[in-house]
């Protein structure tokens, strides 16, 4: 990728004798989304804020639209960056109206207040102007934060947990809301969750974060269905691993022998999705139900393989489970192989 | 912007400025204290004096008449405390706000009350006169000063001790309760020991304040360290005895200072998570001793200084005494605490933000030091400066800049308090949001970060407004050739029996500071 429009390379950062950065190398396209996934502590975060300026990294380079943000005797001060940053808890000037914190960091004097106007209909805060932050709902301090850093023009805007902070049906709502107006800005924006279906659904590269390293970069559905490590597949959504031995492109476990795209030979782990397996009353291999566990929109059930293992199987809500119920096993979708360490 | 390292660790910008103005903040905090060791050091007495008898007599005086000083105190307020929160004692929010008020009376004040009306030339000898009565006991001496001392301090217990019993969760008596213990055991089993750590801080303000008290103690004759170390400074041709003595006060100041902190103990104490205020306890017919012990506190601690003073301010207009040079020393008064308030602001600001935005070794170090003026006694901090200014810099030496500077140094502890807890409401998010728009430092801090600042700045500028308006030793030993203000006016009147010329100002100072306390005070009470 030579039109890289962020780019991070070789990136560390130590706090003490913590090591929250272990060499991040990442690359943003313009106008892209990226999600920045991973479990707290992973150092997502740090790297965000040393993207916007407000740490210095221990070494690395970062590059922003051709110029150097951060190298080796390099360092370019925040509000110099056009990073624009929003804050997991909006950080709202409490002493400032919506219209002056929106106009905080315009750059041009003239038609300021024209410029106020448009972007608090774009966010659908239309009239709000004269309010103080205090009088909005935390949905609407999102949407003003948002607003905020698009009025700086910024050339990056970061979003750190931004729907953390939000009741369930409002951060669906926002979520939607602020893909589209990114999306129709053609603004590159990098944002921090550690909520996997957040970063599946709202951006579209993922960058999976796992102990100080970038691990997995892609598009949600490639970096879902193809993890590309054991630890990346654990840490989005539910994964079974069964024992097996590979041998001419096929892959020989309990589950019967699997056609894989894989060449070589050698013990392996399979990685099967629950929703890649199906129960049905006969056919396939024989299990047994050992527990159920009901989501509402699906329901999740455990069986045990005649080896003694345990599967998850991701059912449709309309079926019953018994315990001790004896089925059939099939797989009705892809798996991913890992070499065994 | 530098990058500071700190022990192989790259920390975050520290702006060079910042770091800059706080050692400086530093430096001079430290100058009084290092000047006087190095003077002491030169003449090489410290020994000769610390040894001397004399020494030794005034410093046991001293730490009997501070220890003397805290207990009275703590017993006077811990009960206080407790009437005034626990139980269904009569107008219980007047007590509280009356029992805030002493604090408003400087002990010098409480001094001129207590001699004008005991004393030689006072009021009850003067309505004694008549009877053919033209001598009382002595007043002066240990017991004047104990009682004065003690009757202007306790709030600096009884405040605490309130805030404490008020913010105490009653599940911790409810348990004690539960688990069979009467009342008055619960209360010296569960809730006493809780209070340790309140009784402990207000406790350590009684005994600083007592140790480096020059007002009453002068006034009253007592010759405890302070009032031994002016006498021999404007007595005497060789003055390192009078700095080895400063010296001296300040080790028995730090000494207090570590003895309160071995008292913390090894208990962790917080308010619980449900904090419901603890039941209150019915008096029943034990209300009316209460609230004679209450009349008769605030009668001592309030009723007789204001009346001593409306008393000789009447007999002084009636003598057809002028009070019009009260107008010069009271623009003098503010004058001088106003430039003391905005220099001590200006210079704790740059401290509290080092400390709060750039945490790491160095602006833990240089916080700390401007804490250390908090047991810098007003008089040590003025011999220092007078030496320092008469040797060194010549042409400060008599100049209200000398005054304002030492006003700095005694105060910039509160202010740094003040400045540093209001940084801490403001969400340093909102600084970097602001970074991130394109904002340099200096628009950020002006634009974003002081505006939210200034309830809790102005606040910490008039604390220390009011503090310099009080201060006597100081005042008295720095303030330029005829510059009086109302503190030294009214040592001046006192010392010399001339107590219709010390009513007037006693009555402005003591107004000026009360007001704005009992307003605090009585909104807080309203907001419960």
């Amino acid at each position: 990728m030579n039109d890289a429009f962020l780019r991070c390379t070789g990136v560390t950062k130590r706090f003490g004798d913590v090591q929250a950065l272990r060499g991040v190398d990442l690359d943003v396209e313009r106008g892209h989304t990226m999600a920045l996934l991973g479990p707290s502590g992973c150092g997502k975060t740090t790297l965000l804020r040393l993207i916007a300026g407000f740490e210095l990294p221990g070494g690395g380079a970062i590059m922003l639209g051709g110029r150097t943000l951060n190298a080796p005797g390099v360092f370019v001060a925040p509000e110099k960056r056009r990073v624009g940053m929003v804050f997991q808890d909006f950080a709202l000037f409490p002493h400032l109206s919506v219209a002056s914190n929106i106009a905080f960091g315009m750059k041009r004097r003239s038609g300021r207040r024209g410029r106020i106007e448009e972007l608090l209909e774009m966010v659908g805060l239309a009239g709000l102007g004269d309010r103080m932050p205090h009088e909005l709902s935390g949905g609407q301090q999102q949407r003003v934060a948002l607003a905020r850093s698009l009025a700086a023009e910024p050339d990056l805007i970061l979003l750190d947990e931004p729907f953390s902070n939000l009741d369930p049906g409002m951060r669906q709502r926002l979520r939607a809301e602020v893909r589209q107006l990114l999306e129709s800005l053609g603004m590159t924006a990098m944002f921090v969750t550690h909520d996997q279906e957040e970063a599946l659904s709202v951006a579209e590269r993922v960058a999976v974060m796992l102990d100080g390293r970038v691990l997995q970069v892609g598009r949600p559905a490639e970096v879902y269905s193809a993890p590309a490590n054991r630890d990346v597949a654990e840490f989005l959504g539910d994964a079974n691993f069964i024992a097996g031995e590979l041998q001419d492109g096929r892959v020989a476990c309990e589950l019967g022998s699997i056609d894989v795209p894989q060449a070589g030979s050698g013990a392996v782990e399979v990685m099967v999705r629950p929703e890649s397996l199906l129960l049905s009353g006969e056919g396939g291999r024989p299990v047994e139900v050992v527990a159920q566990e009901y989501f509402g929109h699906d329901q999740m059930v455990t069986v045990r393989l005649p080896g003694g293992g345990l599967l998850k199987v991701r059912e449709m809500p309309g079926r019953d489970f018994a315990r001790g119920q004896r089925l059939g096993l099939q797989l009705r979708g892809d798996v991913t192989v890992y070499p065994v360490v | 912007m530098a990058i500071l390292t700190i022990g192989g660790r790259r920390t975050v910008d520290v702006p060079v400025g910042l770091l800059g103005v706080s050692m400086v903040v530093a430096g001079a905090m430290l100058l009084p204290l290092a000047y006087l060791i190095v003077r002491v050091a030169g003449a090489g007495v410290l020994w000769d004096e610390i040894s001397a008898t004399a020494t030794r007599e005034a410093l046991v005086r001293t730490v009997v008449l501070a220890a003397g000083v805290t207990c009275a105190a703590t017993a006077i307020a811990v009960p206080l405390a407790w009437l005034t929160v626990r139980t269904d004692l009569p107008v219980r929010g007047v007590w509280a706000v009356v029992f805030a008020l002493p604090l408003a009376v400087p002990s010098y004040v409480g001094a001129f009350a207590f001699v004008g009306a005991l004393g030689p030339r006072g009021m009850l000898q003067g309505a004694l006169e008549p009877l053919g009565v033209d001598r009382l006991p002595a007043i002066y001496g240990f017991w004047g000063a104990w009682a004065t001392l003690t009757l202007f301090t306790f709030p600096y217990v009884l405040l605490p001790v309130r805030a404490a019993l008020r913010n105490m969760d009653r599940s911790f008596e409810e348990a004690a309760r539960g688990l069979g213990a009467g009342g008055l055991e619960t209360f010296f089993r569960v809730t006493l020991p809780q209070l340790r750590p309140a009784v402990a801080a207000g406790a350590l303000l009684v005994a600083l304040y007592a140790l480096s008290d020059f007002g009453a103690v002068s006034i009253l004759r007592f010759d405890s360290l302070t009032r031994v170390i002016y006498v021999r400074y404007t007595s005497s041709f060789d003055r390192s005895s009078a700095a080895a003595l400063a010296l001296l006060l300040v080790a028995l100041s730090l000494v207090i200072v570590a003895i309160e902190g071995s008292t913390r103990g090894r208990g962790r104490y917080h308010a619980g998570t449900r904090h419901e205020a603890a039941r209150v306890v019915a008096l029943g017919w034990w209300r009316w001793p209460a609230l004679a012990c209450c009349a008769a506190v605030a009668a001592a601690s309030l009723v007789l200084p204001l009346s001593v003073m409306g008393y000789w301010l009447a007999r002084g207009i009636d003598a057809g005494q002028s009070m019009s040079f009260v107008r010069e020393t009271a623009f003098n008064s503010v004058y001088a605490s106003v430039l003391g308030a905005a220099l001590t602001v200006a210079a704790a600001l740059p401290v509290a933000l080092l400390a709060v935005r750039h945490p790491g070794p160095v602006s833990s170090t240089i916080e700390k030091i401007t804490y250390s003026g908090f047991a810098l006694p007003g008089i040590t901090i003025a011999l220092a400066l007078v030496f320092f200014a008469a040797r060194y810099a010549t042409p400060v030496y008599q100049t209200l800049g000398l005054l304002v500077f030492a006003y700095a140094v005694r105060f910039l502890p509160e202010a740094v308090g003040a400045c540093r807890s209001a940084l801490l409401q403001v969400n340093p998010n909102g600084e970097q949001a602001a970074r991130g728009l394109g904002r340099g430092r200096a628009y950020v801090f002006a634009r974003v970060t002081l505006p939210q600042m200034l309830p809790g700045l102005s606040g910490g500028a008039m604390l220390v407004f009011l503090t310099a308006m009080k201060e006597l030793p100081a005042t008295l030993i720095l303030s330029p050739f005829g510059f009086d203000t109302l503190a030294t006016q009214i040592w001046h009147s006192t010392t010399e029996a001339r107590f219709g010329q010390a009513a007037l100002p006693a009555l402005i100072l003591v107004a000026v500071s009360s007001v704005p306390m009992a307003l605090t005070m009585l909104r807080d009470e309203k907001a419960r």
